[in-house]
């Protein structure tokens, strides 16, 4: 392998610029402070009434003592444990249509029909309905939140059953798969990117739903989760509180991007799998 | 790559000029202050229930109007003392009725208001319907409503647990909170097992077949239930207007308590909700448990219940400085 | 049990004793259903493949041969005629009858290459050691042993097919179905891995039964070739290609000519039929 000397072109102009050189892990945590310290500049200079808005300082302590006395910490687990539950039971009811679906044809009518009707519903919408039926308490959550779901889950599946690879399908009945180990073995882990995109839109939407339905739905005296938490501090008007909460909910947001990432960087970008998102 | 590079700092400039301006808006408040002796438009709101009948009468009198003409007043009638806070916070609302409870935590917490003319004492009542609830450790579990987390039912709920069960907060997981009318349907229907709630509601509950568990004054003696606030400022700014409208509540109440069947008939002439006058004026004249009123009662005690369980972070020294000059002769407590 | 010193015993003559074709299409009518029209294939085919020889099938592109192969392999029944292997006129799919598809994506993206050999294996009753060591085997017969924990997607397209071809002959078919196996293969990687399928098939002895549209590849890999023609195609000619010398002699020009007569190709002296 010969070297040879080139002539290198000089730089692009753009990259003089020191922004660009930097690292992401510089210049995301830069940008962050920055907007902090825009954040603090309103709060000083505005200076808005403090039942209205809270500074970074404020809500930093209340923050951290939410989280040292634990009461923030139990209200996110009780919040999470909902969503999860309900996103299970999204899950398991997805997989079954979904499955009817691509079995039979009415199933597949029946998913398409559903999917018109239903998915359009904000999950909110849905919650008034769900304590009509569940009566006040976590079981109309789960319904509402099961709701959000369904959804995301069955159409992103139904689409990746539908367009599993027919070669690997036929591979599957060749080496003499019977139906069952097909879809265990062939069709489920060929649909799962689209699983995992329809999970994390799922949760995305599970996320924003339960958060708004606690507000909604107003457990007072009870713990409650973490949208509960933030009513409650803002009735009591503590609003250093509510910031606290949101940031928990920002912070918990990006956490599970993280987790969902590194779930896809393990298995679907590994098998070199990943779909375009 | 090149137009990204040209266009780079012009671009960024703008943006930062625009994230600058944005927040140069949002900052911009639109409480502007009026330097009038009289205000020119008020809004004034209040919630659902008998308890509110001094207002109403002043309401459906039109007497602001007539004290102040050119005046104009916008009624609110709004589901829960929740949004009035909001108002009064923002300055959309100038005066506010409300529960001893929320006023409280309002004053704790800066909100620069104070009770400008109580309403009403009333005897509140815990509403049970389910046979099997006969005392308060059958509520253990059970799902209790009250109106919001800071109300005053909330807080006597909690006496009521320390008096009986022990512990104030032994009945605090099953506590939900629903306004009156949706409590009472609620508690009728069997999806919650208590309702802890006010006039009329508790006596629509009587006769159809719920029972009263627990009483407020049992536990924190005869106390204010209602009363209506504004801010510190308003009244400096408004001295005169307030005072009159002091009066005005004093004048009702008084048409209230001496001349119920006028004040009942005049009530059922707009109410929404087709009550009689004649069911109005069984309501008003149940004096033991609802009484008409400008002298704050218990005010003190209940801060201080409220400061010991947690609820409250400040009590007044005195219960003056929770009200306004015109309330001060009726020695309230 | 190694692949090596098991030429004695080949896959077919194991399975089920002395005599009888491995293979008897008979007189096989094919076609299949479009959206309006049902499209015959195969006017009428007709042949034996017997135990551990090399078939081909060549045809033109459209000439049904594909089809033919995707009913040996059970995928579509004949609409006349009987199929038959090792004597059973089989109707589903199986693993006695393991095909190599054309597309390099017929591995399992999600298992790595030993994976996906051996996985075939343990779910026709194989236990887990067994299974490995024998796909372990048959990867070094493919010349895999390097890129045995490699997954799919990093592999080359020639690489693809040879994972393929192990995990065929690792279940040690009855006949061993290949449908234009190096079709989407360069020219050189194809030629290369037409030379290495030979020397392998000529080490296992499995009894091969091969489509393709390449004249050439048929003479390199194959025995006997049947020429499918026409549109429904019939079997013009069978021809036996034994005898017939290594590419660089006359006897395969003389083939390979006629071949295309049999074809009937016209004009296109450079293209890879």
């Amino acid at each position: 392998m010969a070297t040879r000397s080139v002539a290198v072109p000089a730089r692009p102009r753009g990259a003089r610029l020191r922004w660009g050189r930097l690292p992401a892990w510089i210049r995301y945590p830069l940008l962050v402070l920055a907007l902090i310290g825009v954040w603090q500049a309103y709060w000083v200079i505005k200076d808005p009434s403090p039942l209205l808005f809270a500074g970074p300082r404020e809500v930093a302590e209340a923050f951290w003592d939410g989280w040292t006395d634990g009461r923030l910490a139990r209200v996110t687990w009780t919040t999470l444990k909902i969503l999860a539950i309900g996103i299970g039971i999204g899950a398991v009811i997805a997989l079954l249509l979904t499955a009817f679906a691509a079995l039979t044809q009415v199933g597949e009518d029946l998913l398409r029909m559903l999917v018109a009707i239903l998915n359009p519903l904000p999950g909110v919408a849905v919650l008034p309905l769900a304590i009509l039926w569940f009566g006040l308490n976590t079981n109309a959550l789960l319904f509402v939140i099961a709701n959000a779901a369904i959804w995301p889950i069955a159409i992103n599946l139904d689409t990746g059953f539908k367009t599993v690879n027919q070669t690997i399908v036929a591979v599957g009945r060749n080496i003499g798969l019977s139906s069952a180990r097909l879809v265990t073995d062939v069709l489920a882990p060929a649909a799962l990117p689209h699983a995992i995109s329809g999970l994390k839109t799922a949760w995305a939407f599970g996320w924003r739903t339960i958060i708004a339905a606690e507000l909604v739905f107003g457990v007072a005296g009870a713990e409650g989760g973490l949208g509960t938490y933030i009513n409650n501090a803002k009735l009591f008007l503590q609003i250093p509180q509510v910031f606290a909460g949101l940031v928990t909910i920002a912070v918990l947001g990006m956490t599970f991007e993280l987790l969902f990432g590194a779930l896809e960087r393990r298995t679907v970008v590994r098998w070199g799998m990943k779909t375009s998102r | 790559m090149a137009l990204r590079t040209k266009l780079r700092r012009p671009a960024a400039a703008a943006i930062a000029v625009a994230v600058l301006a944005a927040a140069a808006v949002a900052g911009s408040t639109a409480r502007g202050a009026q330097n009038a002796p009289a205000p020119q438009n008020i809004t004034i709101a209040y919630q659902f229930g008998i308890g509110y009948a001094p207002l109403l009468l002043i309401k459906q009198q039109r007497l602001l109007e007539k004290a102040y003409p050119g005046l104009k007043v916008e009624w609110k009638q709004l589901a829960s003392g929740t949004p009035i806070t909001d108002g009064i916070i923002k300055g959309d609302i100038q005066i506010g009725a409300m529960g001893t409870g929320p006023m409280l935590v309002g004053w704790a917490r800066g909100t620069n208001w104070k009770v400008i003319a109580p309403l009403d004492e009333a005897d509140l009542w815990l509403m049970v319907r389910n046979p099997a609830i006969r005392t308060f450790n059958d509520l253990r579990g059970k799902r209790i409503a009250t109106p919001t987390a800071t109300s005053i039912q909330a807080v006597v709920l909690r006496k009521m647990a320390e008096v009986k069960l022990g512990n104030a907060r032994a009945l605090d997981s099953s506590l939900i909170s629903m306004d009156h009318p949706d409590g009472m349907q609620a508690l009728l229907t069997g999806q919650i097992d208590a309702h802890f709630t006010s006039p009329p509601y508790q006596w629509l509950e009587l006769g159809r077949g719920a029972r009263a568990l627990g009483k407020s004054y049992g536990y924190f003696g005869a106390h204010s239930f209602l009363v209506t606030v504004a801010t510190q400022r308003f009244y400096d700014e408004y001295t005169a207007f307030s005072n009159r409208f002091y009066r005005l509540v004093k004048q009702s109440i008084d048409l209230l308590n001496k001349k119920p069947r006028v004040a009942a008939a005049i009530l059922a002439r707009e109410d929404a909700t087709e009550t009689t006058a004649a069911q109005f004026r069984r309501w008003i004249t149940r004096k033991k448990s609802l009484t008409f009123t400008t002298r704050p009662r218990g005010l003190m005690r209940t801060a201080a219940f409220m400061n010991k369980i947690g609820l409250l972070n400040k009590v007044p020294g005195s219960w003056r400085e929770l009200v306004f000059p015109p309330v001060y002769p009726t020695r309230g407590s | 049990m190694s692949v090596r010193g098991d030429v004695a015993t080949p896959a077919a003559a194991r399975t089920y004793g002395t005599g009888g074709p491995v293979l008897s299409v008979d007189r096989v009518r094919l076609g299949y259903w479009g959206r309006r029209h049902y499209h015959p294939a195969i006017e009428e085919a007709s042949f034996e493949v017997a135990a551990r020889e090399r078939l081909i099938v060549i045809g033109q592109s459209g000439s049904g041969k594909s089809t033919l192969l995707k009913a040996v392999a059970g995928f579509l029944p004949p609409a006349g005629g009987t199929i038959a292997v090792a004597g059973r006129t089989t109707l589903a799919p199986g693993p006695d009858r393991a095909v190599v598809f054309q597309e390099f994506d017929q591995l399992f993206p999600w298992r790595n290459v030993l994976q996906n050999v051996a996985y075939p294996l343990r779910v026709n009753g194989r236990r887990r050691r067994d299974a490995v060591a024998r796909a372990r085997e048959y990867l070094e017969l493919t010349g895999l042993s390097h890129a045995v924990d490699k997954y799919p997607h990093e592999l080359s397209g020639g690489m693809k097919q040879r994972v393929a071809i192990a995990r065929a002959l690792a279940l040690e078919p009855v006949i061993l179905l290949m449908d234009e196996p190096f079709g989407s293969l360069d020219a050189i990687t194809r030629a290369r891995l037409q030379r290495e399928l030979h020397g392998i098939l000529e080490r296992t002895q499995t009894t091969l039964f091969f489509v393709t549209h390449s004249i050439d590849e048929a003479l390199i890999l194959g025995e006997r070739i049947v020429v499918l023609h026409g549109s429904p195609s019939v079997v013009r000619q069978i021809v036996d290609v034994r005898g017939v010398g290594p590419p660089d002699s006359p006897g395969y020009a003389e083939m390979r000519i006629r071949l295309r007569e049999l074809l009937a190709i016209e004009g296109d002296e450079d293209g890879d039929t």
